[in-house]
């Protein structure tokens, strides 16, 4: 026990004394995935939004498809990204491979699918009612579908949450098309592998703690919103999600 | 008092527009009109007339089309046949300016993420009123149902009784000429429904020309209503005052439909003494 101790101890004074190592990949870890989920949202929200408003032939394909991204394993993603931009791939000619941006975009794959998943759960979760009661008061179409929206507004907001998490925490995309290469590309979790396998303890514990202690803020965020927001007489409780499906 | 179709055994209504030849054409009228889910005819309405002045009730029990016919006589849902004429215009799903006229209150209050006086404001937001305007036929509203202290106050604290007063002001506020009502009582405890249901005739009487009440309880129907439509299997089998229905029901339907027992005071005679109606 006493490993963890010691490691525990150091990771506490590593923290407090804002040791620049351990700041630096920090702010490049929330600067690559906010912007990324930032992207995901803008690509997720609206089509997770439209399928589960619509009707159409083919529409349970397009779940499918939607849902077979929430199992989409982040490695996989990373190896697509990487044939995608090495040197021989379509994209080679950019030189992006190890660099913020090839993990910017493989966070964005991996990202997009949550949001669209989790914020179509959450549309259709609002009872098809509220649009008709919408129109019943005099709104046009438009007005009514944006009110039918924003009732699933917690849902949404989980599903940015939950893709946020999704990639915050994750290894192995970053892993294999950002190199973790130090002040450039290395992040949180890389660096968690990086200096565990370097006996550094300490510093992986105090990396560690950093990545839980964000994902229970964010967690308890929204958790405190849905605790306030319970909906008895919208008719509209928020989608039975979970706050953020932590992956690895 | 407030019990206006209970007074009188053959109520009129209160604006009736008088009969004769020079009668304008009712406000609302449905002629033929079916509505299928897969094979199965939800809804097959010959004929069906909201007048000016009346509350009109629909009267079935569970499965029986009520809240279908709901919903196409609002505009919301398109019929798969007949027509539906609005002040003798033949009016179609999603009219823009037909559904202004109109306001709904459905069966669950349905209120918007927000305040009681968003919610108010609502269908005045629609219509791009004025915002002094608005606020003023919010507090208007808000008085009417006893409710202005609760304005500020977010939707999803209140009391399945208070919604469906905002869910009543909401509609109110929009100063609607026809108001459809789908059972608005039925999930209220039976306190509550009562003083509701009091609120409910005298604000509906005073405020919309005209309100067609969709109801499965006897109750609702018979205090609320000038005249009962009785709906079965999504035909109309009789429609007629409170009065005709007890004294001649066409059918074992309606007859069972207003059996004494499930009627309220005035109609089966116990608050006056004087023995039930029909059959004593």
């Amino acid at each position: 026990m006493d490993l963890f101790f010691d490691a525990a101890v150091q990771a506490a004074r590593l923290l407090l004394s804002r040791d620049p190592y351990v700041a630096e990949i920090l702010v490049l870890s929330l600067r690559i995935s906010g912007i990324a989920v930032l992207l995901g949202m803008m690509a997720g929200m609206p089509v997770g939004i439209a399928v589960a408003l619509a009707r159409f032939p083919g529409r349970d394909a397009v779940v499918a498809m939607i849902h077979t991204g929430f199992a989409l394993p982040p490695v996989v993603v990373g190896l697509f990204v990487y044939m995608l931009l090495s040197r021989q791939g379509p994209l080679g000619g950019l030189e992006l491979v190890f660099t913020p941006t090839a993990m910017l975009l493989a966070q964005v794959i991996i990202a997009a699918p949550y949001v669209a998943g989790i914020s179509l759960a959450a549309v259709q979760a609002v009872p098809p009612d509220v649009r008709l009661q919408a129109r019943a008061l005099g709104a046009g179409p438009a007005r009514a579908l944006w009110t039918h929206v924003r009732e699933a507004w917690l849902g949404l907001g989980a599903a940015v949450v939950a893709g946020f998490g999704s990639i915050f925490s994750e290894v192995g995309a970053v892993m294999m098309v950002g190199g973790n290469i130090q002040g450039e590309t290395r992040v949180l979790t890389t660096a968690i592998v990086l200096e565990a396998r370097r006996g550094h303890f300490a510093i992986a514990l105090a990396l560690g703690m950093i990545v839980l202690a964000i994902a229970f803020t964010v967690n308890l965020l929204l958790t405190r919103l849905q605790q306030g927001e319970r909906a008895r007489t919208s008719g509209a409780p928020g989608p039975p999600v979970p706050a953020a499906a932590w992956v690895e | 008092m407030n019990r206006h179709p209970a007074a009188s055994p053959s109520p009129a209504g209160h604006r009736s527009a008088g009969d004769g030849a020079t009668a304008p054409p009712p406000v609302l009228r449905a002629e033929g009109l079916r509505r299928r889910y897969g094979a199965r005819l939800i809804v097959d309405i010959s004929e069906l007339e909201l007048r000016s002045g009346e509350i009109l009730a629909v009267l079935g029990p569970n499965g029986a089309g009520k809240s279908t016919l709901f919903r196409l006589l609002l505009l919301l849902e398109r019929a798969d046949g007949g027509r539906i004429l609005y002040h003798g215009r033949e009016v179609r799903a999603g009219d823009r300016d037909a559904m202004r006229r109109m306001a709904g209150v459905f069966q669950r209050p349905l209120l918007f993420r927000g305040t009681v006086e968003q919610n108010v404001g609502y269908g005045l937001r629609a219509r791009r009123t004025s915002r002094r305007e608005r606020a003023e036929r919010v507090e208007e509203a808000l008085a009417l149902l006893g409710i202005d202290h609760l304005a500020r106050a977010p939707v999803q604290t209140l009391s399945g009784g208070e919604a469906q007063r905002v869910s009543l002001a909401r509609a109110l506020a929009t100063r609607p000429e026809i108001l459809f009502l789908d059972e608005p009582t039925a999930n209220l405890d039976i306190l509550v429904r009562r003083r509701f249901r009091e609120d409910l005739a005298r604000l509906v009487r005073a405020r919309t020309r005209a309100a067609l009440l969709i109801t499965h309880d006897p109750v609702d129907a018979f205090t609320l209503a000038d005249r009962i439509a009785v709906i079965h299997s999504g035909r109309i089998v009789q429609v007629g005052s409170p009065g005709e229905l007890i004294d001649r029901p066409a059918t074992p339907f309606v007859e069972a439909f207003t059996r004494a027992d499930l009627l309220p005071a005035p109609w089966t005679g116990t608050s006056t003494g004087a023995p039930p109606t029909r059959r004593p």
